[in-house]
């Protein structure tokens, strides 16, 4: 409501009984006037890798702007943060980063007996069972056992900056739910001694337990085992300091920094203090094991594996306030029974989201977005995955945003702040973050023939049913081999129930490639959703283990138009070439715990 | 005293108007001279919403006396009226933007482009919605922009908490209400009470236009064109308003029906944001999806305990809701902070969009042109054939096939001249509009506006030559000639 002094505004602050109402609500967030905190401010909000969060965190944080009584999420730090160490400075700019997101809905307590934490913030409210109970929710930093405590008041979550940022550049944020059930199973020295025949790869994290962790690790190497250390991309020099000095004069322990080829390296953790460095395996029968709540427990697939919602965001996913505290708060309802409501007409007609990942386009945006705007049916939501794309790409998208806002369509644009090197992880955030009944997933360089989705409107859809499109392949300029079939309406192979439809997938590959293929997103949830660990073929291996979970298949009358051109390195149906990996892992798909 | 002026299209009952008018009444109030623009068409209508003194305050000026003053500010209130505040002779230029107006347009309508045109000017943009600021900024900021954003104001001495008989599980069914007039596309009214029908559920309907043959045995009662001050009554006497709108500003019902104490349902649709949090104060569900509505509705029609929750943060969250007076500091503010742009960009964008529809006429008289030529020719190839014919042996054959030529010919003839009087008739009503055209051009070149735009056209030819739109130009008038050849060759062929 009052705005802020960086933005075009030049007017001064809303006067008289406004603006004390606002201070005795709590003020600003910010420490006033502290040069030395608004140094530390300036580096912290300089560490987002999403600007887009930055202007948001700046606007709504300077002064109380929108609405003046809003419910109140607590920002708890515990009583040893400090602004002297990386780390802590670290994972403060991760949860101001989730925490930006929601500002405009809510206001942000801090809660903290710490003495930075109030040089830092305006207003520091001291920890209490009344404060937290006061909060619709929390974020907990640098504490498991103090998100555990907060858990039991209100819903909470434990938030911190990717350890294993150095992967590539799948980078995720750690997001653990308070109080959350443990579905693993107590391991002791013995067994892990066993089970870590040779030198076992050890990941370790910045936590409050890691003295508990590495007194562990000691009677490990008591019992003869060699360790090879590598520390979490988390760590500071701190921490260096703390690991090298306990294990001070052991030619048997190698304790190295994270490097980035560590994932390809296929040298996979075995014992870690933190769940994600363990998550991305490719043999599960490996065992694992992780050091939590001063013991070691035995990493496999349990009977009812926790949520990736339970315990972690990818990037993007911060910016999306809706599904965000939807995890957070606990209202995921993707799993209550939904009342089968059928009204008839129009009223049974699905939302659909159509969700496109975009790396450097920029013309084919905008033609996929006149293809959208073009179509008759109304209900639609467009979510726009941007992959770390270059700035030219995000003024597309902005104007595709501008162009499909005039159909009443509502569009969410999500911006990965790196490119993920393929489209599998934006895909795949894309059609988590999206709110429609039924998704249907569409490359940015193809687009749909008018009335595509017509066939919602000619009779009941179905929730276990993956709907593919006729492909017409348009010469782009990609080169192929002679008989291509460019320009040719290429249909599929028509209905297939599910034995037919997993027959199919054995026989000739993905014949429904990925452009517009359509289904509900309650089969993409039992499916899993789309496997991070695939770079191509990820699709492919959806499908599966969507007719694993019983869907049929069924052609669309539609069309959809699949560029192919020199840019373009997308396998077209019959090409299974690069999809080995996707083939592997449905071969084990038995052997596959959960991901 | 500083003179401001509002260019409004009427002055009818609609929310937009309101918040204009309660603008102009808080301005008034604090000194300035407010003057209300509207078309010569308006006459003087009496001035809705405000009281009698307020309104007393106000100036009703029709365009071309507006033209003759002087103001410190000039504020459009809708795009369509920036012309109009192009050509007044004011300090300061604003838009006054409650909605994206683009969204109000028929689809690839022409007052598409219009929009974009005007949109795009340099100006000072005052909204009533953060939502609306950034959209401003990110889509419309390649010139620079001044924006405000002030929010609405909620009538204080109207909008209060009611007494409603309280809910509880085993007590009194929950009541509905639905909003807004069954004509309106983006309110979709009839699929909403098809939806409460079908769920079986009690609910209201008040509306400035209604259809009571679309109402069913679960409707309690139908309203029309109920006067704002009566609107609370209305509120009370149901406890959730359901609302699936789908382009919005920064809507008032949901506030309103925070400020008596009751909640809403509602599509997450833009503007939403701005007072609605999801679960604590209203239902908000993905906007597009009737099956979420539904099941919103439906979870709190099964638990009253919940609405009561919702209807106590939503009242808290309208007693902290500014009023009017206490937007009144702001909005003064806002009006002595707009910045001096000058209309050398209001102009350009103005004239382009006068130049578009001057330019639409050519291809008409281009196809009268070019029906006028295949008659000529068809008119030649005649003679030639008769003068063949003359020329020719008298042996019968040979003047048989001549004679089916001569007789095809003049089919041929009759048909072009027949295309011809058509495209006469065409281009005499085409000429008619360029004459209307034209006239409007003659007054616009009267106008200060085009002088002005002729001084900046001088002088821009003068100081900035620019080769890229000469290029473009000279590109333009080529492929007009090449499609113009396109469409003579057939003919040519033919004949």
């Amino acid at each position: 409501m009052v705005p802020g002094p960086s933005g075009p505004h030049r007017f001064p602050d809303r006067l008289g009984r406004l603006t004390r109402a606002a201070d005795r609500e709590g003020g600003r967030l910010l420490a006033p006037q502290d040069p030395e905190a608004l140094e530390v401010w300036e580096e912290i909000l300089d560490a987002f890798p999403d600007r887009a969060a930055a202007r948001r965190f700046r606007r709504f944080a300077g002064h109380r702007v929108g609405i003046l009584r809003k419910p109140r999420l607590a920002l708890v730090l515990p009583e040893h943060f400090s602004l002297a160490r990386p780390v802590h400075r670290r994972d403060l700019a991760a949860a101001l980063e989730v925490v930006a997101s929601v500002m405009d809905q809510y206001a942000i307590e801090v809660v903290s007996e710490s003495r930075d934490a109030r040089r830092l913030f305006g207003a520091v409210e001291p920890f209490s069972h009344e404060a937290i109970a006061g909060c619709a929710g929390a974020l907990v930093l640098l504490s498991r056992s103090l998100n555990d405590e907060v858990g039991a008041i209100r819903p909470s979550r434990y938030v911190a900056a990717d350890p294993c940022a150095y992967r590539i550049n799948k980078q995720r944020l750690v997001f653990e739910a308070g109080r959350a059930e443990w579905p693993f199973a107590p391991a002791d020295d013995r067994e892990i001694a066993q089970a870590c025949c040779g030198r076992p790869h050890v990941f370790l994290d910045e936590d409050e337990e890691l003295p508990a962790f590495l007194e562990a690790l000691r009677r490990l190497r008591g019992q003869g085992l060699p360790l090879h250390v590598t520390l979490s991309s988390r760590a500071d020099e701190d921490l260096a300091r703390r690991v090298h000095a306990a294990f001070a004069e052991d030619p048997r322990v190698e304790v190295r920094d994270a490097e980035p080829l560590a994932f390809e390296d296929r040298s996979e953790f075995q014992v870690s203090n933190e769940l994600i460095a363990l998550l991305t395996r490719r043999q599960p029968t490996r065992p694992q094991f992780l050091f939590r709540r001063g013991a070691f427990w035995r990493v496999e697939a349990p009977a009812s594996p926790p949520s990736r919602s339970d315990l972690y965001l990818f990037r993007g996913e911060e910016s999306n306030a809706r599904g965000l505290l939807d995890a957070w708060l606990g209202r995921h309802d993707r799993d209550r029974p939904r009342p089968a409501i059928r009204l008839g007409g129009v009223l049974d007609e699905p939302l659909v989201s159509i969700v496109v990942p975009i790396y450097d386009r920029t013309a084919e945006i905008v033609r996929m977005a006149h293809s959208i705007y073009e179509q008759d049916y109304p209900w639609i939501e467009v979510v726009l995955v941007s992959n770390g794309s270059p700035p030219e790409t995000l003024e597309a998208i902005r104007a595709a945003e501008n162009f499909l806002m005039k159909r009443k369509y509502r569009v969410r644009i999500l911006e990965l702040a790196r490119a993920c090197g393929s489209a599998t992880i934006p895909r795949d955030v894309g059609i988590r973050a999206s709110c429609g009944d039924m998704a249907c997933v569409l490359d940015s360089d193809d687009w749909l023939d008018p009335g595509y989705f017509d066939f919602l409107r000619k009779g009941p859809w179905r929730a276990d049913t993956l709907y593919y499109p006729r492909k017409f392949y348009r010469d782009h300029g990609r080169v192929m081999h002679e008989q291509f079939p460019y320009e040719r309406t290429l249909p599929g192979p028509g209905a297939l129930e599910n034995a037919d439809l997993i027959a199919t997938l054995r026989r000739i590959g993905n014949f429904m490639s990925n452009s517009g293929v359509c289904f509900s997103r309650a089969l993409f949830d039992r499916a899993g959703g789309i496997d991070h660990r695939l770079s191509y073929g990820e699709d492919l291996y959806l499908w599966w283990r969507c007719a694993r979970a019983g869907a049929r298949a069924e052609e669309l009358e539609g069309r959809v138009n699949i560029s192919l051109h020199p840019g373009n390195n997308e396998l077209v149906v019959g090409d299974n070439s690069r999809s080995e990996a996707a083939c592997e892992l449905a071969r084990r798909q038995e052997l596959i715990p959960w991901q | 005293m500083k003179r401001i002026g509002f260019v409004l299209p009427g002055l009818g009952h609609y929310g937009g108007i309101n918040v204009v008018l309660n603008w102009a009444a808080i301005l008034a109030r604090s000194g300035y001279d407010v003057d209300i623009i509207l078309p010569p068409s308006a006459g003087r209508p009496s001035i809705p919403f405000l009281s009698e003194e307020d309104g007393c305050r106000l100036h009703l000026v029709a365009e071309p006396e507006a033209r003759r003053r002087r103001y410190h500010a000039a504020i459009a209130t809708w795009w369509g009226s920036i012309p109009v505040v192009a050509d007044l002779n004011a300090d300061h230029h604003a838009w006054f933007m409650q909605a994206y107006e683009g969204q109000f347009f028929a689809l690839n309508s022409p007052a598409q482009a219009d929009f974009d045109e005007l949109v795009a000017s340099q100006m000072n943009v005052i909204t009533i919605a953060h939502w609306l600021e950034d959209h401003i900024l990110r889509h419309y900021g390649f010139e620079p922009k001044q924006t405000f954003c002030v929010p609405i104001g909620l009538d204080a001495t109207l909008w209060k908490p009611v007494l409603r008989e309280p809910l509880r599980r085993g007590g009194r069914g929950l009541c509905f209400l639905v909003e807004g007039p069954v004509n309106d596309p983006r309110k979709h009214l009839a699929p909403t009470i098809r939806m409460l029908e079908g769920l079986g559920l009690p609910y209201r309907w008040v509306g400035a236009r209604v259809d009571r043959g679309l109402v069913g045995p679960h409707c309690r009662g139908v309203e029309e064109q109920v006067p704002y001050g009566r609107m609370p009554e209305v509120y009370r006497s149901a406890d959730v308003l359901v609302k699936a709108s789908s382009s919005e500003g920064m809507f008032a019902p949901p506030l309103e029906m925070f400020a008596t104490g009751g909640t809403a349902v509602l599509w997450d649709v833009q503007g939403a944001e701005e007072y609605v949090t999801d679960r604590h104060n209203a239902y908000l569900v993905p906007m597009n999806s009737w099956s979420r509505l539904a099941e919103a509705v439906l979870e709190l029609a099964d638990d009253p305990e919940r609405v009561r929750t919702l209807q106590e943060n939503a009242r808290a969250t309208a007693a902290a809701w500014p009023t009017w007076e206490d937007q009144a500091d702001q909005i003064r503010a806002t009006i002595e902070s707009l910045v001096p742009f000058g209309r050398c960009s209001l102009v350009r964008h103005v004239a382009k969009n006068q130049f578009r529809t001057i330019l639409h006429s050519e291809p008409v008289v281009v196809e009268a042109t070019r029906t006028r030529a295949e008659a000529a020719r068809a008119d030649y190839e005649l003679a030639r054939a008769d003068a063949e014919a003359a020329r020719a042996l008298p042996a019968e054959g040979r003047l048989t096939e001549l004679h089916h030529v001569k007789e095809g010919l003049r089919a041929r003839l009759e048909a072009a001249l027949q295309s011809a009087a058509e495209a006469r008739q065409a281009e005499a009503a085409r000429a008619a509009q360029v004459h209307t055209l034209a006239v409007e051009m003659h007054r616009l070149k009267a106008s200060r506006t085009w002088r002005l735009a002729h001084l900046l056209q001088r002088a821009r030819k003068r100081l900035a030559p620019d080769g890229s739109r000469r290029l473009a130009y000279l590109v333009w008038t080529g492929r007009g000639v090449w499609r113009a050849g396109r469409r003579l060759k057939p003919a040519r062929r033919a004949a």
